[in-house]
Parts: C-alpha cells; sequence; structure tokens
C-alpha cells in the first residue's frame, strides 16, 4: 500500500492539477509542488529503519498460458533509485515553476508529476511485464513535454529522435522479456535462476541493446546531444538525473541475475562500449560551445563509469557504481536546472556570449562550483566517492579499460572548468547588457537537497551501503557481483 | 424421401433476430413520411442488443444446426459479440454523419445490419457453401455501403473500385473452394483435414486460391491496394464498420479454416506467414507519408491485420484466445479513433486531415488526450489494450518456430514504423499552431458515447485484461 | 461399365464445342461473300443506325435489370418448391412465405423509393 502511494501520488496530483482552472496559477504550483514534497516525505519511510528494509506487495494480474502480477517491491537496490526519483523530482518541480508560459504551466506540471510516477513505477517494479509497462509509459511524458512545451522547432524534432530510438530500444526488450516468459511461464522472474541454454545470448544482447540506448551509451547516444540540449531545464534534470539509471537499474537488477552467463559473454563488447563512452563522452564535452549540450556529453562519460563497473564484476566496483549512480543524479539534475537558472538571466547558454556572473550573483557561483567540482571527481565531494570506488574494484580485473577511463577523469577537468570559468569570472558581460540578479530564495532551496547530498555521499559514501558502508557486507550490489561470477565448471 | 433438415433455432436466434430487425428498419422507413434518422439506427441499436441477448444462452455450448453446417460454438462466440459490438457503435456514430448515409438512411441501416448477418453466417459457417454465403451477404452490402456518401465522387469512387476488386476476390476464392471440393470431395471443412494431409496439387491449388480471395477481404499485402481509396471514400461509420467487422469475419473464417483443416501440421500456412510479413512492412511504411486520417488508418488497417496473421502461428487453442482479445483490442481503438475523427469534423469529412489536429491538445484537451489514447493503442503503448494484445501475439508466435520468430521481428520492426506514423498525430495536436485553427470542432453527444465506449474498452483491456482474458 | 460416369460431361462438351464451331463454320463455307456498306452496319430492326454499336446508355437500364433477375430466381425456386410441396409440408411452406417476406419488403421498399419511376 505505501509503495503504491508513493507511485502514485504523483500521478493524482497531476490528476488533481487538471481539475484546477488553467489560470489558477497559484493554486497549480501549490498542488504540484505538494504532491511531489508529499511523494518525497512518504517515500523517506523505506529507510525509516536503516536500508535493507524490504517492502513487497502482490496482486495477481494476468494468468493463462503465462502469469504476471502486479508484484513491486522496495528494497535492496530499487531504494537508491526511488529516493533519488523523489529527490531530484522535488526540484524538477519546483524549478518548473519559472516556467515561462503561463497559459501551459498545468500541462506542463502535470506532465513532469506523470513523467515521476512512470520512473517510480519502473523502479519498484518486480515484475518483468510490470517493467516493461513503465519502461515504454515514460517515453509518453517526454515526448509530449519535448513537442508541446519546449517552444522550439528544434525540442519538436528532437523529440523523435528521442522516441524512436528509445523506442526502438523498448521494442527489443519486449523481443526479449517475451522470449524470457516463453521459456519460465511466468514474468515474476526475480529471484529466481533459470537455464535459457543457448537462448541466452539472444535475450541478453536483447536487454542490453535497451539498457544502452536508455541511458545512453556509445554508439547509441544520438538521441541524447538533441534531447538534452533542448529540453527544459526541469525536464532534462529529470531526464539526466533519473530516467538515465533506468537502463542501469535494469542491468542491476534485472540483466545480470537473469543471465549470469551471458553477462560474462558480452562483458568484453559491453566494457569497450563503456569505455568508448568515457573516453569519447568526454572529448565530445571538451568540444562543445552549448553547456548544456557539453553537460549532456559529460553525462555520457559518467555513466559509460557505471557500465564499465558492472561489466567489471569486483566486489568493490559494483557497490561503487551505486554511489556513482546517485551521485551522477544528484551532480546533473544540480548541474542543469542551475543552467537554466543561468539561460534565464543572460538568455544564452553559449561559452563565449556571457560571462564574469560572479560578480553579481555570487551564491549563484557558490552553488555551481560545488556542483561543477563533483561533475569533475572532486574528493570531498559524491562524485569522487563514486568514481574512486568503481576505478579501485575495476583495476583488480579489467586494469586496461580502467587505465584508458583514467584519461576521461583527467579531460573532465578540463571541460568543467572551462565551462565554469566562462559562465562565471572574467569580464563581466550580457548579452544585450541585460540586468539581472542573484538566486532567489525559491532557486535556492531548490537546489539545497541536491548540494547537500552532494556533500553528504562525498564525506560518508557508506552510508548508501548497509552495514555502515563496511564493503565487505552482503550487500544486494554484491549479489549482483557474484551472480555474476561464471559459475566453475 | 426429402428429409427436412432439423434446424435448432437456437443456434440462429442471433441471425433471425438481426434479419427481423433489418427489415423492420425498412418497413418503419417506408411507412412512416419523415421518420428522423436516429429513430431508424435507434431500431438498429436495439434489435443488436436484442441479437446480443439472444446470443447470451449460446455461450460455453457446443451446438450445430442445419445438419452440422452452421455452428455455434465457443470458437463463433467471441467473433458475434465482436461483431454485435461493432455493429451498435457504428450505428451510434451514423447518427451524427452530415446526410452522409444518402437520402436512404432506412437503406443504409438495413445494410448495416444485413452486413452483420453476413459476418454471423462467417462466424459459424463450417462448409464452403456456409463460407461463401456469409462473405457475399457481407461483401454486397457492403459494396452498396461504401457508396452511400454518394454525392461525392471519392465515394463513388470507393464503392466502384471496391466492388469491382471485391468480385474479383470472390471469384478467386470460389474458384478455390471449388477445386478444395474437387480434392476432398465434401464441402464440409472437417472432411477438407484429409485432403490437407494428402496434399496433392489439387488441393495446394485450392487453398492458394482460397487464401487469395481471403487476402483481398482482409486487406493483407499484396492484396491490399484497394483498401486506402476505400476507406478514404466511405463515410466514416461505414469505414469503422469495415475495418473491424469485415476483419473479424474474415479472421473468424481464416482460424476455423486453418484449426480444422491444419490442426495436424501448420506448415502449409508459409504462403499466410509471408503475407503477413509483407502487410505488417506494407501498412506500416505506406501510412509514413499519409496526410488524411482515414487513409492512415487504412494503412494501419494492413499492419494490423498483418499482426492477427501472428496470432494463428503454431495453430494452438491459445491462439483464439490471443485473436480475439487482439481483435477486441483493434475494435476499440479503431472505433474509438474514428469517433474521435466524427466528433472534430461535425461528421464533415475535410476533417479527416491531419493539420485540423495541429494544435488540439490545447483547445481541447479532452479531446486530444482521447485521440492520443487510442493512437497509443494502435502503436501497443503499455496501459492500453493494444499493448496486452502484442504481446500475446508475440508470445503465440515466438513459441511457433523459426517462421513465428520471422514473423515476430517483423512486428517488432512494424511497430517501430508505425511509432512514427502514429506519434506523428500526437506531435500534431501537441505541437503550436501556427495561425488560429479554424475551430469549427464539432461537439456532438452521440460520438461522445461512442468515444468514451472506446476510451473505456482500450484502458480496462490494458490495465485488467484478466476481464477477458478469462472469458476466451 | 465401359465408361466412368464423369465420361458424360466430356462428350457433352465435346458435343457443344463440336456444334458451336460447325454453326459457325458451314455458312463460311458454303455461302457466297459479296459484302456491302449496308450490310456491314449493325442490324438494327431495319432502321437505319443513329449512332455507335458501342456506346454509353443509362444506368437506369441496369436497376431494371437486376430486379427483373432477383425475382427471375425468385420464381426459378418455385418449381422444384411446388414439385415437393407435399412432402415438404407446413415447414416448406413456412420456409417459401418467410423467403417472400423478405423479398416483398424489398420490392416494397424499392417501389416506394421510386425505383421504378423512369427518372
Amino acid at each position: 500500500m505505501m509503495i503504491d502511494l508513493v507511485i502514485f501520488l504523483p500521478a493524482i496530483a497531476a490528476i488533481a492539477l487538471l481539475c484546477i482552472p488553467r489560470d489558477a496559477q497559484r493554486a497549480l504550483r501549490g498542488v504540484a509542488l505538494i504532491g511531489a514534497l508529499a511523494t518525497f516525505v512518504l517515500s523517506l519511510g523505506f529507510i525509516t529503519g536503516g536500508f535493507g528494509n524490504e517492502f513487497d506487495q502482490r496482486i495477481p494480474w494476468i494468468s493463462g498460458t503465462w502469469t504476471a502480477a502486479y508484484h513491486v517491491h522496495v528494497g535492496g537496490l530499487s531504494v537508491y533509485f526511488v529516493l533519488l526519483t523523489t529527490l531530484v523530482s522535488v526540484a524538477a518541480i519546483w524549478g518548473a515553476f519559472s516556467y515561462s508560459d503561463a497559459g501551459k504551466l498545468r500541462g506542463f506540471l502535470a506532465l513532469l508529476l506523470l513523467f515521476e510516477t512512470t520512473l517510480l513505477g519502473l523502479f519498484t517494479a518486480a515484475d518483468l511485464l510490470l517493467f516493461y509497462v513503465y519502461w515504454d509509459l515514460m517515453l509518453i511524458p517526454v515526448f509530449l513535454l519535448l513537442v508541446g512545451y519546449s517552444g522550439s522547432a528544434e525540442a519538436r524534432s528532437a523529440a523523435w529522435s528521442y522516441l524512436l530510438y528509445n523506442g526502438a530500444g523498448g521494442l527489443v526488450l519486449l523481443l526479449g522479456v517475451v522470449g524470457v516468459v516463453l521459456h519460465t511461464g511466468t514474468f515474476e522472474v526475480l529471484g529466481q535462476t533459470y537455464s535459457f541454454g543457448t537462448l541466452e545470448n539472444w535475450l541478453f544482447a536483447a536487454f542490453a541493446l535497451a539498457f544502452l540506448i536508455k541511458t545512453p551509451s556509445f554508439p547509441f547516444h544520438a538521441w541524447m546531444p538533441p534531447t538534452y540540449t533542448n529540453s527544459p531545464p526541469p525536464l532534462v534534470a529529470m531526464v539526466s538525473g533519473v530516467q538515465s539509471k533506468a537502463g542501469l537499474f535494469g542491468f542491476l537488477v534485472f540483466a545480470l541475475p537473469l543471465f549470469p552467463v551471458a553477462a560474462h559473454t558480452w562483458a568484453p563488447v559491453l566494457l569497450v562500449l563503456a569505455v568508448a563512452s568515457i573516453v569519447y563522452g568526454a572529448f565530445a564535452a571538451l568540444g562543445q560551445r552549448d553547456m548544456k549540450t557539453l553537460v549532456a556529453f559529460s553525462s555520457l562519460s559518467h555513466l559509460g563509469l557505471v557500465v564499465l563497473a558492472l561489466f567489471a564484476f569486483d566486489l568493490t566496483s559494483v557497490p561503487g557504481s551505486i554511489v556513482m549512480i546517485v551521485s551522477h543524479g544528484l551532480i546533473s539534475a544540480a548541474l542543469f536546472l542551475l543552467l537554466g537558472f543561468v539561460e534565464e538571466r543572460t538568455g544564452s547558454r553559449e561559452i563565449g556570449a556571457f560571462g564574469g556572473l560572479a560578480a553579481h550573483a555570487p551564491r549563484l557561483q557558490a552553488l555551481m562550483l560545488v556542483a561543477a567540482m563533483a561533475a569533475l571527481g572532486l574528493p570531498g565531494l559524491s562524485g569522487f566517492a563514486g568514481e574512486f570506488l568503481i576505478l579501485i574494484g575495476a583495476w583488480q580485473t579489467q586494469p586496461v579499460y580502467t587505465a584508458i577511463s583514467l584519461i576521461a577523469i583527467v579531460v573532465a577537468s578540463a571541460y568543467v572548468l572551462k565551462m565554469f570559468q566562462a559562465a562565471m569570472h572574467g569580464p563581466e558581460s550580457v548579452p544585450g547588457g541585460r540586468t539581472y540578479g542573484d538566486l532567489r530564495a525559491r532557486e535556492i532551496w531548490i537546489l539545497a537537497p541536491l548540494i547537500a547530498g552532494i556533500f553528504l555521499f562525498g564525506i560518508w559514501p557508506g552510508v548508501l551501503l548497509p552495514g555502515g558502508g563496511s564493503l565487505t557486507g552482503a550487500t544486494p550490489a554484491h549479489t549482483v557481483a557474484l551472480h555474476g561470477q561464471r559459475p566453475h565448471a | 424421401m426429402i428429409q427436412s433438415v432439423a434446424i435448432d433455432w437456437n443456434v440462429i436466434a442471433p441471425v433471425v433476430v438481426l434479419v427481423a430487425t433489418g427489415l423492420l428498419v425498412l418497413v418503419v422507413d417506408l411507412l412512416s413520411r419523415s421518420a428522423p434518422r436516429q429513430l431508424l439506427y435507434g431500431i438498429g441499436i436495439v434489435g443488436s442488443l436484442a441479437a446480443f441477448a439472444a446470443m447470451l444462452p449460446l455461450r460455453g455450448q457446443e451446438l450445430t444446426t442445419f445438419g452440422g453446417a452452421f455452428a455455434s460454438d465457443s470458437f463463433s462466440w467471441p467473433f458475434d459479440v465482436l461483431l454485435l459490438l461493432t455493429l451498435t457503435i457504428s450505428l451510434a456514430l451514423s447518427c451524427l454523419g452530415k446526410a452522409e448515409d444518402g437520402a436512404n438512411p432506412g437503406a443504409y441501416a438495413a445494410l448495416l445490419i444485413f452486413c452483420t448477418i453476413g459476418g454471423l453466417i462467417l462466424a459459424g459457417a463450417t462448409t464452403l457453401i456456409g463460407i461463401f454465403l456469409g462473405l457475399e451477404e457481407l461483401s454486397l452490402a457492403l459494396y452498396v455501403l461504401a457508396g452511400t456518401g454518394y454525392p461525392r465522387r471519392s465515394s463513388q469512387e470507393a464503392a466502384l473500385k471496391y466492388v469491382l476488386l471485391g468480385s474479383l476476390a470472390s471469384g478467386f476464392l470460389i474458384f478455390g473452394m471449388a477445386l478444395l471440393y474437387g480434392s476432398a470431395g465434401s464441402i464440409s471443412l472437417a472432411a477438407m483435414s484429409h485432403a490437407a494431409y494428402a496434399g496433392g496439387p489439387l488441393f495446394i491449388g485450392g487453398f492458394a486460391l482460397f487464401l487469395v480471395g481471403v487476402a483481398f477481404k482482409l486487406a493483407l499485402a499484396p492484396f491490399h491496394l484497394w483498401t486506402p481509396d476505400v476507406y478514404e471514400g466511405s463515410p466514416l461509420a461505414v469505414t469503422a464498420f469495415m475495418a473491424v467487422a469485415v476483419k473479424a469475419a474474415m479472421f473468424a473464417v481464416l482460424a476455423r479454416f486453418a484449426y480444422v483443416v491444419f490442426g495436424h501440421d501448420a506448415s502449409a500456412l508459409v504462403p499466410l506467414w509471408i503475407l503477413a510479413i509483407l502487410s505488417m512492412i506494407v501498412g506500416n511504411v505506406g501510412a509514413i507519408r499519409q496526410t488524411n486520417l482515414k487513409r492512415l488508418l487504412a494503412f494501419s488497417g494492413i499492419a494490423q491485420a498483418g499482426y492477427l496473421v501472428l496470432a494463428l502461428a503454431g495453430v494452438g487453442r491459445g491462439g483464439v484466445a490471443t485473436l480475439v482479445f487482439y481483435l477486441a483490442a483493434y475494435a476499440f481503438m479503431n472505433l474509438g479513433a474514428f469517433a474521435v475523427i466524427a466528433l472534430i469534423g461535425n461528421g464533415d469529412e475535410l476533417h479527416a486531415d491531419l493539420s485540423a489536429y495541429r494544435g488540439l491538445a490545447f483547445r481541447r484537451p479532452m479531446v486530444a488526450a482521447l485521440m492520443m489514447l487510442f493512437f497509443l493503442s494502435l502503436a501497443g503503448i503499455p496501459a492500453t489494450a493494444g499493448f496486452i494484445g502484442k504481446v500475446l501475439l508475440l508470445g503465440q508466435a515466438m513459441g511457433a518456430g523459426p517462421w513465428g520468430v520471422a514473423m515476430a521481428v517483423a512486428l517488432i520492426v512494424g511497430t517501430l514504423v508505425s511509432f512514427y506514423v502514429y506519434f506523428q498525430v500526437i506531435w500534431q495536436m501537441f505541437a503550436p499552431a501556427d495561425a488560429e485553427a479554424v475551430a469549427s470542432d464539432g461537439n456532438a453527444a452521440v460520438s461522445w458515447v461512442a468515444v468514451a465506449a472506446g476510451a473505456v474498452g482500450v484502458l480496462l483491456l490494458g490495465i485488467v485484461p484478466q476481464l477477458l482474458l478469462a472469458h476466451l | 461399365m465401359l465408361f466412368s460416369p464423369w465420361a458424360t460431361v466430356a462428350i457433352f462438351f465435346v458435343v457443344a464445342v463440336v456444334v458451336a464451331l460447325l454453326i459457325s463454320a458451314v455458312p463460311g463455307i458454303f455461302t457466297s461473300k459479296r459484302p456491302n456498306r449496308a450490310k456491314s452496319e449493325a442490324y438494327e430492326c431495319g432502321v437505319p443506325p443513329t449512332s455507335a454499336m458501342i456506346g454509353r446508355f443509362p444506368v437506369r437500364f441496369y436497376l431494371v435489370a437486376m430486379l427483373f433477375v432477383i425475382f427471375d430466381v425468385e420464381a426459378a425456386s418455385f418449381y422444384p418448391w411446388a414439385v415437393r410441396l407435399r412432402d415438404l409440408g407446413a415447414f416448406g411452406l413456412m420456409e417459401m412465405v418467410t423467403f417472400i417476406v423478405v423479398l416483398g419488403v424489398g420490392y416494397a421498399y424499392v417501389w416506394k423509393k421510386g425505383g421504378f419511376s423512369w427518372r
């Protein structure tokens, strides 16, 4: 019941929004924010007894030649994803208050809330069919937001690349999902082991392709730059902060436990793709002039590290990937929201088109500094914790790939500093001689929880791991790493 | 001596009720000088519901009559229900049409009813003669219906094309039946299975021609060329009816034929699998460039017919459940989409143009949301009936050997292409309008009923599919 | 049995073809051909032709023709029914009454809607 409430509260809030007249702006904002906040507060209930609590609910759904259940589960790995979603959603929905077109604010907020519901549904699904339902449903709010609420022709065409890429991934996943159920007879495959025989390689490939497209990973990332660049900041904060974790969640919870042998067979390919993403993303980011595109490519690079961590099958790197996932969610959401605030003030996000914001907006500069430093992996911030654990772990099993990946860490400093410096320092200049102010209280409050998280997990990453951070404790992530071990002959 | 054939009136009660309704509509039209169209359609709807009531006691029974030539069994029952549902919704939709029923609303309503009777006969026919009888009843009525938008040239064109190509198809079909009869020495499908087992050129030739005839009616590629023009030209309610009812009836025939004749070995159905794959490609690719929603839905119908064939893959009992489920889903989403077109156009055909939908989401959010629901379902997005249908189809096909897998892959590829098609409509609705569109959108209560029925059906089947699956 | 029962069908076909060929071939052999303009024209009951033989004519003819065919078929089905009326009994009577009623409603409909008026 608790889980259902968390999943569907945003959707209920969205429906409530649609019952409020379009021009009742205050009411719209209030309902949306209360909906998101209440969801976040409720989701905190999952960790009242610390990480490791299990919440479970199951209702039979479809029976016949195969069965499916409405089976939701929070615990183990999913709790991190759920909390990340509810937290980032609060920031995104609050950030959406500065959306410019008052006539469309209602639809904008409602779709963001619906998007949150699909994400929460995905991360709580313990049934493969249910997982797939949300996997595909997720496309709809993002597509609609890009088409109807982004206000630019580029965004409207970006909607197509978003839809067709992710739709293709989803359909391939559907083939895989049905392939699984033909073998198991049930969609409730979690916690079971099956032997799929020769089919396993094909099924894993179908799952992996879908997950790599969604993450995205090189070479399936073509939809990402246009989508990230042209989305309104609240949307891109959610897509980059949360939706990009859907594929990684799929790997951790479904693909790796279900197909341990195939995962090893395919690991070399995935490792190459991961390293390619890491390096290519970093260098591509270095070459960008649009700050949003720059952060988009840095996302590609950082999430490549997570894939590297997963397929290094190491007892340190896999839990490290969890830290990295949460940390990247916070950092990229914060960065994209901050870029949104910058764009509101300067009307531009082009490197070199403006500069010296620090002079009049010290608070903006301070928050940007934290987010940027976290992105480049400054020790003490969460980005470092994730990268460090991953690199240490992956080094044990994949020293070559890890060594190549280190290049990207260096390049990251270059592109992050380039962006930060261009925006904040240098002679003060703003296009058209606009006047602008520092961050308002609302904007600071939006970012505060994200920044706090970045500090918290940077200083104490162990809080994310049960047993107070003992890396040898048996965590669900470890189970994945162990599951992933090739069975001894 | 002639032996009178014993007739079980219960079995043909739904047909009898419909015949009586059709005649009654004609008589009422004759007797009252100015009977409102709504009255005639109302009689039709009541008759359709009465026929449904007559079907209720038949549920779960395995009955035959006319010496085994006509059956009412667990096989035909769900198809019959679908046909009656389609008839009811089409009649409701017709109440809206702006004189699209020409000067003869009575004839129009009666023809829709006779058409449905043909469908019921097809679903229950267990002999070649029964199949042909039902098919002609269905087709002849449809030829006329296609032309009831009479003053419009496109409607005349539709009727002419349909009647010419339809007769050709009937020719193929009956020639095929003659050869099948020659090879089996009987008109009964049950006897055909021995001939199928033996094979032989006569049987193979007969089956090939039979398949061509059926593929014509189903608009399977490459026998689909008539579809877009006929769908576009026919009055809206007729198009809606045509898309759903003909598919339901013809798939009932095809499925019964496949199970009874090829129950032992489906390998002879390979040509059908090839037609399905072609249809999925041709239908979805062809739909890309369409700017008229009726044409778009015609191409979509070609593709959906291809999807439906997957249900027959492997020839297992689960196939009929899958077939019926997807047909029901298709009925709801397709009729719903047509109802929205009727609603927006207020019966005016010009509004089937895609450009009329630009910016609709901000002008009429509710209508746009429902239209989106129907198109999402056509695209097979989760939480809609179309999604569960596709999962069932894939499950049916992927367990059925290499051809099944090939069809499953074709379905996936076709669906991806169809994303572009269906989301194009959604895209138009949400993209801001260039100039303020002429806001002549209709808002008639009747089509709201049809739209609501479609929406409820799509959502219920999509979220709690067990409601229907438990009964199949 | 010298011939299979199907042989009669074959013989029928052969005879039909031979007779048709003979009928069209024999005059060609025995007649003398002296064509002139009047002979080559289409024959229209002795009246000088007013237009080309192949042309368009009103669709109304089709309507009449179709209605004729319907009642022609109806009449045709009366004969076997009448012969066997006693064997078929009340059921047969009901059957034919139903048939006539269905046709009758259609007939009345066409009549009332002006299907027979030459517009």
